[in-house]
């Protein structure tokens, strides 16, 4: 049986409206398929580069000759040395310095981590110095840019000679 | 009916006659009818914010409701938003949400690759013209040898009646 005899069959039993009436139903049939439409979205996204820290000098708080009472030695950003009452101060100091390099123009910001950092002689002797910058917001013109860290130095009473080190570490990040 | 059952070729003219009709009743349906096809719009664009390269790289996901997420060596710095967009169609129907990637660029070469996430995969149309708002996530895949700079591009929407 071909499909012509098929429908041939089945519509022999159809009055003319009832075929029109198939018609519509084809014809709602036919205006109600599958309809996809397209549209464009953006996206974006700012990529800075990797902080970098470099040091670029030790605070350093010279030679110092210590009295039978506490006192302290402080060295400012800018390099310049108190030297406490009873002490005797030598050597040129220097405070610490950082190099921060990242994306040009953006602002990042500067911590210490601790206030404090304590200072060995690799024996049983330490002193601590307490630790202080004035930078908390830095402008990368250039992509790159400075700052510095003051220290006051604790010494004790008749400090034991000696070499005391010690580390302390600072944060930066962009804002 | 006899004649017609000894007479089938009327009825078959009949029949073709009335797909042709069917057709012609049809086709000017589609330009007034409420059932045409679906539209999309961008209301906000996916932004994933600044963010920080370091390490080895890694991806940054911005989630269909905002949240923002950062793994490997990268640091998510904010400022991100999820997208939004509307679909506007006939009620009832049923849409697929269909969103292909992207390849960001800084304009001078360097490229970065974007796939997203809808915060629906289908929806059921409301009635009217309504637009039928959902978000849009997504996530980056940055190499840790990404050059610095802003990038941007475009991806396709695509929404279909199921």
């Amino acid at each position: 049986m071909t499909v012509g005899m098929f429908w041939g069959k089945i519509m022999i039993l159809l009055s003319k409206k009832t075929i029109g009436a198939i018609g519509a139903i084809l014809a709602v049939a036919t205006v109600s398929p599958a309809y996809a439409a397209a549209g464009n979205g953006t996206a974006s996204v700012k990529i800075l580069r990797a902080i970098t820290v470099t040091k670029s000098s030790d605070l350093y708080f010279g030679k110092i000759l210590p009295s039978a009472s506490a006192s302290t030695v402080a060295v400012a950003e800018s390099g310049a040395r108190t030297c406490g009452s009873g002490l005797g101060c030598y050597d040129t100091a220097t405070s610490g310095g950082f190099h921060v390099v990242g994306t040009t123009g953006e602002v990042v910001s500067v911590s210490l981590d601790s206030a404090t950092a304590t200072l060995s002689d690799g024996a049983s002797h330490s002193m601590t110095v307490n630790l202080a910058t004035s930078t908390t917001a830095l402008t990368l013109t250039g992509g790159a840019g400075d700052f510095k860290v003051a220290g006051t130095l604790n010494v004790g009473a008749s400090q034991a000679d000696g070499t005391y080190t010690g580390q302390y570490s600072v944060s930066v990040n962009y804002q | 009916m006899r004649n017609l059952a000894h007479s089938p070729f009327p009825v078959r003219r009949g029949v073709w006659l009335t797909a042709f009709a069917c057709l012609l009743w049809g086709a000017p349906a589609l330009a007034s009818n409420p059932h045409g096809a679906p539209s999309v719009e961008m209301l906000r664009e996916i932004d994933f914010g600044t963010l920080a390269l370091g390490g080895n790289g890694g991806q940054i996901t911005v989630s269909p409701n905002g949240a923002l997420s950062c793994s490997g060596g990268l640091q998510c710095l904010g400022g991100q938003s999820a997208g939004a967009f509307a679909i506007t169609g006939a009620k009832d129907e049923i849409v697929s949400i269909i969103v292909s990637p992207a390849m960001l660029d800084d304009g001078k070469g360097h490229r970065l690759r974007a796939v997203f996430t809808p915060s629906d995969r289908t929806m059921v149309l409301r009635p009217g013209n309504a637009k039928n708002p959902f978000t849009m996530g997504g996530t980056l895949t940055a190499s840790g040898a990404l050059v610095e700079g802003s990038y941007s591009g475009t991806f396709d929407v695509i929404v279909e009646y199921q």
